[in-house]
């Protein structure tokens, strides 16, 4: 199938000269250029807006013509890290986002030994199961926060194996300061991670969570006159 | 179409016949093109159209309201509505946006329509909206929420309690909260029907007896997708009373297998012989996969896009047997190698997808797939119609390279992760590889372009991408003439999505009526100004024009209106009802 595109252009290597002065008409056959000028765009340059240098690296600083990295009209986004991350970028949906932020924080944890998983290839006879990070550290304490209480408490993650029996813990423990009906409230979870995001239960498995909790948020709707004093 | 054709040439004749034989012939056309082509042909065709109609399509629930829909299609059996715009997938939108279920429910119920399958894809879903769903319609059958979010496993309790003919209850993806309710046991021990179960983005605990018993009372279910939930000697029982099984999602195994529990899996797992897709696995030791050596032959879907634990050596020995595999998703740890082994022994495949398994390239490892993989791919399987490919690199010459090997694309998305980022050994634009691209592939429906672009590959997108129906663009082109040579070529162009690209109000308001013929755009921090979308909503009264504001107080302040000022988010679509009501303070339409 023959394609008749032209593969050569003219050199471009240094990308921040792109869309200054760029002659689109010089490289293009017959056909094309035909396109061209039957939208009547010869004549546009004018009119149309001429982008500044666009090429910025993602794990670098931004180029090195552009002075103010944080432009108010760019989707840039600087976090606490220094780690030049673009929203929305790449396209990928937050389920999956999540999922695989949090098995990249577990790879590099710094207890995490590669050699966990079964490999079938060569399997010892009996494996540790749960591998070393649980055993490592003896205890975990960590801030939990319940919307309306003043005092924040503090858990030992390590106490406990699973989301259910760690919600079941907490509410038990604040149930003292509650002064509204048990059945009728929904508690809602927030954990914060030490990267600073939040999630809800499960959004990750518990192990993971375990290792990486940093502080809890608890809150709570129930049809009680107290917290509607709150809003 | 070529149906409709005949038939609208013989209308005359026709009509001799009674209605009832015209709907009986009306009912072999499923398509909603076609059908709608049908309605135009004359008042009584019309007629006998709206009542035959019972599925419905709707693409952007503000284009229609409820009470018209209802009027027109009084006999509606299986509606499909979508929401949000697609960018909502990535955060682009605010969560309160809009996209609500509950008016539609509301008016169907109160209307009496005879519901019986629901699909919804980027809707806000409250508990309130499940209740009155199960409650109104006797006869409903089936619910697919496909990135939906608002609701709780209240509202699938009361699904569950309800819907006495429940055949399809597929989560997908969606949001949901999960409280310590049980709404697994809330389907009746008389509930006998239930086809597909697919509970697997639920994040909470499972009650595993529930599960087990209504496995057990379900001969009729083909396709079970559990949560993490469901550990693996779980898994073996549900198996092995339900080897009628065509689709499988597996759950997640924390502790490696004893010796023992993977016998019995493998066990079960050679009963299932009618298994054909096979997904989940998001925590899960290799070993597991292993176990499903028995009837990989017979897979022909293999969804591994979660299962990052399973390292890419694992992956590829799974997948080389596969033979009949027809569509992959999978991570980009399985290499360039791997996709080398999956060209070479998976010939029937026709749709995949790659995904980055370390989108932020915050690790070492140079696992990650490149332009050899996706050219061998297009090399070795010869039925492909549709990719998703996130890579590190790219160059013209293996874009150019897959066009000549792959003509019949008909979706056709490449994600370079870096922004802008040229050809790699030539360091120029990828404007040709994308040429050729849209050159060679005549039925392309859906492109996706990234890496460094100038206007050209839209000179090349509007000269030859005639049947493209949705464009997305990011961080591309130069000028305003990039979006113009899209907007003027591409005639059959009904999503158009842009972000962080120079294109400004030259463009968008240089053919207003083009609008009309798309369902919506998209332009996310570009060069419009508040003063061309408001000439844009003067001369086009049709359109819904919404600005999404990105400070938090919500609509923008009357004395800060500056028309000069950028907009950061634009998102236009066609309506016949008008401004809708229930925008959030974030939104102003204008």
């Amino acid at each position: 199938m023959e394609l008749d595109l032209d593969l050569s252009l003219s050199p471009h290597t240094n990308s921040s000269n792109f869309g200054l002065g760029f002659d689109l008409s010089k490289h293009l056959n017959t056909k094309e250029k035909r396109f061209d000028a039957m939208l009547g765009l010869e004549n546009m340059e004018e009119d149309c807006y001429v982008s500044k240098p666009r090429s910025f690296s993602l794990n670098g600083q931004s180029d090195k013509e552009d002075d103010d990295p944080l432009e108010p009209d760019s989707s840039v986004v600087y976090d606490e890290e220094e780690n030049c991350k673009v929203v929305g970028w790449p396209p990928i949906k937050s389920c999956m986002k999540k999922y695989l932020n949090y098995r990249h924080r577990s790879r590099n944890h710094p207890y995490h030994h590669h050699g966990r998983r079964i490999n079938i290839s060569n399997q010892p006879a009996t494996t540790e199961r749960g591998g070393p990070l649980t055993s490592l550290r003896s205890s975990m304490y960590v801030k939990v926060k319940m919307d309306g209480v003043a005092i924040t408490r503090k858990v030992d993650i390590k106490l406990f194996n699973s989301y259910e029996s760690l919600t079941n813990s907490l509410i038990a423990m604040f149930s003292q300061y509650q002064d509204c009906d048990r059945e009728d409230t929904n508690f809602k979870f927030t954990f914060q991670g030490k990267e600073g995001d939040w999630l809800l239960p499960g959004d990750v498995p518990w192990k993971i969570f375990a290792e990486s909790v940093h502080r809890i948020s608890i809150t709570r709707d129930c049809p009680c006159p107290y917290t509607r004093l709150l809003f | 179409m070529d149906r409709a054709i005949k038939l609208q040439l013989s209308t005359s004749e026709m009509n001799y016949f009674p209605d009832e034989v015209i709907e009986h012939i009306f009912d072999f056309i499923p398509s909603h093109r076609d059908r709608n082509s049908i309605s135009l042909v004359s008042k009584s065709w019309h007629k006998i159209e709206r009542y035959s109609r019972h599925q419905v399509f709707i693409g952007n629930c503000y284009a229609i309201s409820p009470e018209r829909l209802i009027r027109r299609f009084p006999c509606l059996r299986s509606l499909t509505l979508k929401g949000k715009p697609h960018f909502a997938d990535f955060n682009l939108v605010p969560h309160e946006w809009g996209g609500f279920l509950h008016p539609w429910i509301d008016a169907l119920s109160k209307a009496r329509v005879g519901l019986e399958e629901l699909r919804l894809k980027r809707m806000v879903v409250s508990d309130e909206s499940l209740e009155l769903l199960s409650r109104s319609f006797v006869g409903f059958k089936s619910l697919v929420l496909v990135s939906c979010d608002g609701f709780t496993t209240d509202g699938l309790a009361s699904i569950a309690a309800n819907c006495r003919n429940l055949r399809e209850l597929d989560l997908q993806e969606n949001e949901i909260d999960d409280h310590r309710g049980q709404w697994l046991n809330c389907f009746p021990d008389s509930s006998t029907t239930l086809v597909s179960l697919n509970f697997a983005c639920l994040k909470g605990e499972t009650n595993l007896s529930a599960l087990e018993r209504l496995v057990a009372r379900s001969p009729n279910l083909k396709s079970l997708k559990v949560n993490r939930a469901v550990p693996l000697d779980a898994l073996t029982r549900l198996m092995s009373c339900a080897p009628q099984l065509v689709d499988l999602g597996v759950g997640c195994y924390e502790n490696e297998a004893e010796p023992e529990s993977f016998e019995k899996l493998m066990a079960a797992i050679k009963k299932c012989t009618l298994l054909r897709s096979l997904s989940g696995f998001s925590e899960v030791a290799p070993v597991c996969l292993t176990a499903f050596y028995p009837i990989c032959e017979n897979l022909t879907s293999l969804n591994l896009s979660y299962a990052a634990e399973i390292q890419g050596n694992h992956l590829i020995e799974f997948v080389q047997f596969c033979k009949r595999l027809q569509l992959l998703w999978i991570l980009d740890s399985i290499g360039d190698k791997g996709l080398e082994i999956v060209a070479s022994s998976c010939k029937e495949l026709q749709e995949l997808r790659v995904f980055p398994s370390d989108p932020h390239d915050e690790e070492d490892n140079n696992t990650a797939v490149t332009e050899v993989g996706l050219v061998a791919i297009s090399a070795g399987c010869p039925k492909l119609h549709s990719i998703l490919y996130f890579c590190k690199q790219m160059t013209n010459a293996a874009l150019i390279t897959v066009a000549k090997n792959c003509p019949n694309f008909i979706r056709f998305r490449l994600c370079i992760l870096e922004p802008n980022k040229p050809d790699h050994i030539t360091s120029q634009s990828l404007d040709e590889g994308f040429g050729a691209i849209v050159q060679a592939c005549k039925g392309l429906r859906r492109l996706s372009v990234s890496g460094l672009l100038t206007d050209k590959v839209f000179l090349y997108i509007g000269m030859y991408a005639a049947q493209l129906e949705m464009l997305s663009i990011a961080f591309a082109g130069d000028t305003d003439k990039g979006m113009l040579y899209v907007l003027n070529g591409c005639k059959k162009l009904r999503k158009l999505e842009i972000r962080d690209s120079p294109f400004g109000n030259a463009a968008l308001l240089a053919d207003v009526g083009k609008y009309e013929t798309m369902r919506s755009l998209w332009m996310s921090s570009c060069e419009v100004t508040l003063g061309g979308c408001k000439r844009l909503a003067r001369n086009a009264p049709w359109l819904n024009v919404e600005i999404i504001n990105e400070n938090e107080n919500g609509r923008m302040e009357r004395n800060e209106e500056d028309e000069r000022e950028k907009v950061d988010r634009l998102y236009l679509y066609r309506t016949v009802v008008g401004t809708r009501k229930d925008a959030p303070p974030c939104v102003t339409i204008l």
